[in-house]
């Protein structure tokens, strides 16, 4: 599974390495955002910066998972994205209006310790 | 029987010892069982109650049950495996019916435009695929052209595809500018697109006097515009992709195609297309293409454009859907 989870600040730091894809880990990825929810987590930071490629599914998984969190009024946002998936983003206009990116996990993880 | 995985003789099933918890029924004076197996699995149990005379069930008994088990286990398999490949070929006369309706949903044929040359071209990873193209007559003079990509790929993206492509041909015909086409589709779509689907969509209406050509881009990869004199230019303005926010705004802008001019739009399978060492095709190998692509054909762009990602792919087979749609204004 090219996902892990770890806790930093109040956040929780789902890091996706090398290629994701959708229709690969789509369906691993939205039960690990409803483990996550359903044990009242709220947070997350999904760390890119070791992630080379993604797929239009893969956009989609993460989408879902913003809409898991927001419907519990949490939140996902994205920190060390590399250009390539970058451009996907800023292609799709998710960047900004939908999503809102990070240099650092540090960094998206303190944008929501408030 | 689940667990061990042998045979069992029991002929005096109140007083048997092993069995001494269980809540026998009266009626069972004698029992022998053996397991039916395929390869080691368990795929039933065959159970012979009360033999006749109230005579006791012997080991050969239970011998000659084995036996019997044996065969009518492969029997049982055997009969499996029929309806199971009887199902399979239920699904792939489904999925051949559908390969069949969705490329009766793209255009046959690319339509006749005076002054203008157009092609078009979607060439699905999977039997059936997300990406689509479309050329909707408005008037005699107006031509809407279509170009989208659902995220995912197969049954499923294919079908949000047909719908995609149901909603912005009966919001083309209102007369509508452009964005608020894009926008009513839009607010159509999101309403019935799962949660994490998406379409990314060029949508642009070509004024087949003017040359004028009135776009949004919805999320898509930037189509180029390639002027006669070589030089490129990409479509931008748009919007978020199409499915996903329903009330979202989208902007619009418009190019003039001189004679001799260009559109070359395009989906992602072109540009990500990878070889072997997982390389891909990328915007600039495409943009040396269009730059020195020279005074052809719209076919010609299209059949140039899809050689050269073959030739990147080399063995790696294809990945994704592959649409093109090419619009030249004749000299």
């Amino acid at each position: 599974m090219p996902f892990s989870t770890s806790e930093k600040y109040h956040a929780v730091v789902i890091q996706i390495s090398g290629k994701f894809l959708g229709s690969l880990e789509g369906v691993a990825f939205k039960e690990k955002l409803e483990e996550l929810r359903d044990s009242g987590k709220r947070n997350v930071v999904i760390d890119l910066s070791k992630a080379d490629f993604m797929d239009s599914s893969g956009i989609g998984a993460l989408i879902g998972a913003l809409t898991t969190m927001k419907k519990v009024d949490g939140d996902v946002k994205l920190a060390g994205m590399k250009d390539r998936i970058k451009n996907l983003f800023l292609l799709t206009r998710l960047l900004g209006s939908v999503f809102e990116d990070y240099d650092s996990v540090e960094e998206a993880a303190a944008s929501m310790n408030v | 029987m689940y667990i061990n995985r042998k045979p069992l003789v029991i002929n005096d099933p109140l007083n048997d010892p092993r069995f001494q918890g269980v809540n026998w029924s009266g009626t069972v004076r004698s029992l022998v069982s053996v397991p039916l197996q395929v390869n080691s699995r368990l795929v039933g149990i065959l159970t012979l109650y009360n033999k006749k005379r109230g005579v006791e069930f012997s080991i050969e008994d239970q011998r000659l049950l084995s036996i019997l088990a044996g065969q009518s286990a492969q029997v049982i398999e055997t009969a499996r495996l029929y309806e199971e490949e009887k199902k399979l070929a239920t699904v792939q006369q489904e999925l051949s019916l559908a390969y069949e309706i969705q490329t009766n949903l793209l255009p046959s044929k690319a339509p006749t435009i005076k002054g203008f040359d157009v092609a078009g071209i979607s060439i699905p990873a999977q039997s059936v695929g997300g990406d689509y193209f479309d050329y909707i007559k408005i008037d005699d003079y107006h031509w809407g052209m279509a170009l989208g990509d659902v995220s995912g790929k197969g049954m499923g993206a294919s079908l949000l595809m047909a719908n995609c492509q149901a909603t912005l041909r009966g919001q083309a015909h209102f007369g509508l500018s452009v964005h608020e086409t894009i926008e009513r589709s839009n607010h159509l779509l999101s309403d019935n697109i799962r949660r994490g689907s998406f379409v990314t969509l060029f949508y642009g209406v070509l004024d087949a006097i003017s040359g004028q050509f009135k776009f949004t881009n919805a999320g898509h990869n930037k189509p180029y515009v390639c002027r006669a004199d070589g030089s490129l230019e990409t479509l931008m303005i748009g919007g978020l992709v199409v499915g996903f926010i329903g009330s979202q705004k989208y902007q619009e802008d418009s190019i003039v195609l001189e004679p001799g001019d260009t559109l070359f739009v395009f989906s992602d399978g072109v540009t990500e297309a990878m070889n072997p060492k997982h390389e891909q095709f990328e915007e600039e190998r495409l943009e040396e293409l269009l730059k020195n692509m020279g005074d052809v054909p719209a076919q010609t762009y299209i059949d140039t454009v899809f050689a050269a990602v073959k030739k990147h792919a080399g063995v790696e087979p294809q990945n994704d859907d592959i649409t093109m749609l090419v619009i030249k204004r004749l000299n």
